[in-house]
């Protein structure tokens, strides 16, 4: 369907009565007594928006620099409890062969025990 | 309630020979000259007269401006109200070379793309939902009548970026001069001329596509 098919006087739009008659006095007494529009309002709450941002910025980068904080803490911490345990390298390098030793003897200990519950009849050759 | 039509004008007679501007209204004798009027408002004892006679001569006009903007009425009456305060503060700095009437449509069409912005941005709505806001005001509003070809018109031109809309209005409705239309949305008139073009195109087609 083309534009100019359509007839051109409308759309038709209907206003209350006499509204063009009342409107030039009715602009009139909002121009002579201005009505004071709480402008602040949007402003303080924009405003607000923008602190509660900052603050909210500020809070997450404060958490995140305690953390590391913390982290680094507790690294130097374990270097600190080394030195004021006096623990030495060879300590450390003695401890884990002979954790290695404990967790075998454990093993054969728990074979041992599953071993006695088991009666010869149930093994099956 | 009273009907308020669109003017049909001839192209020849756009400005100088408005219905709007030739027909006075029922309280005032006769419409006065733009020239007359602005003189008068720099008078402080006559200025509330010259006010009344601008917005006697202008107001239907620039409501039905903003009218086919916005659909509703309240809107409408709070946006025109808005321009003619705009106005009586503004007029005494208003340079007489350029029209009166495209100063006053310059204002009145940002206020409606001003509101319309506001609107979309205060309820996080896209494009497409004011469109459909609109349309749905169109359907139920006791106070918009006429053939279903021109409803679907209506729903047609609400599916068009505001702005270009409004370049439409301008031009299909109110039959300006695409120069005036430059001066009041201060786009170029090659751009004005391929907005239009679209915008025409675009209402075929949804027109085609929703065939009664």
């Amino acid at each position: 369907m083309k534009l100019d098919e359509i007839p051109k006087n409308e759309p038709i739009f209907h206003v209350p009565t006499n509204y063009f008659d009342t409107l030039p006095q009715r602009v009139l007494r909002r121009v002579h007594n201005p009505t004071s529009v709480p402008q602040w309002h949007p402003r303080l709450l924009r405003f607000a928006y923008y602190l509660a941002a900052i603050c909210l910025i500020v809070g997450i980068g404060i958490y995140k620099m305690q953390l590391a904080e913390n982290y680094s803490q507790q690294t130097l911490s374990v270097e600190e409890m080394l030195i004021e345990y006096d623990i030495s390298e060879t300590d450390l390098i003695d401890y884990k062969p002979a954790q290695a030793n404990l967790q075998e003897d454990e093993l054969l200990i728990h074979a041992d025990e599953y071993l006695l519950d088991v009666s010869e009849e149930d093994i099956i050759y | 309630m009273k009907p308020i039509m669109g003017s049909k004008k001839s192209e020849a007679d756009a400005h100088s020979k408005h219905e709007w501007e030739a027909k006075p209204t029922k309280n005032m004798s006769a419409v006065a000259e733009d020239t007359d009027i602005l003189s008068k408002f720099k008078q402080e004892e006559s200025k509330n007269w010259a006010f009344d006679q601008l917005m006697r001569k202008y107001q239907q006009r620039i409501y039905m401006h903003i009218r086919k903007m916005v659909i509703d009425h309240n809107d409408a009456d709070d946006l025109t109200q808005e321009v003619f305060v705009k106005v009586w503060h503004h007029l005494d700095t208003f340079r007489e070379d350029a029209q009166l009437y495209t100063w006053l449509y310059r204002i009145a069409s940002n206020e409606c793309l001003n509101f319309l912005n506001k609107k979309r941005r205060r309820y996080f709505i896209p494009l497409y939902d004011v469109a459909k806001e609109l349309a749905t005001k169109l359907d139920h509003q006791h106070g918009c009548t006429g053939e279903e070809i021109q409803l679907k018109l209506q729903k047609a031109l609400l599916r068009l970026p505001d702005k270009q809309r409004l370049v439409f209005n301008l031009r299909y409705y109110d039959e300006l001069t695409y120069e005036d239309i430059a001066n009041i949305t201060g786009t170029s008139v090659g751009a004005l001329k391929a907005s239009y073009h679209h915008a025409v195109k675009k209402i075929e087609e949804y027109l085609a596509k929703n065939a009664i």
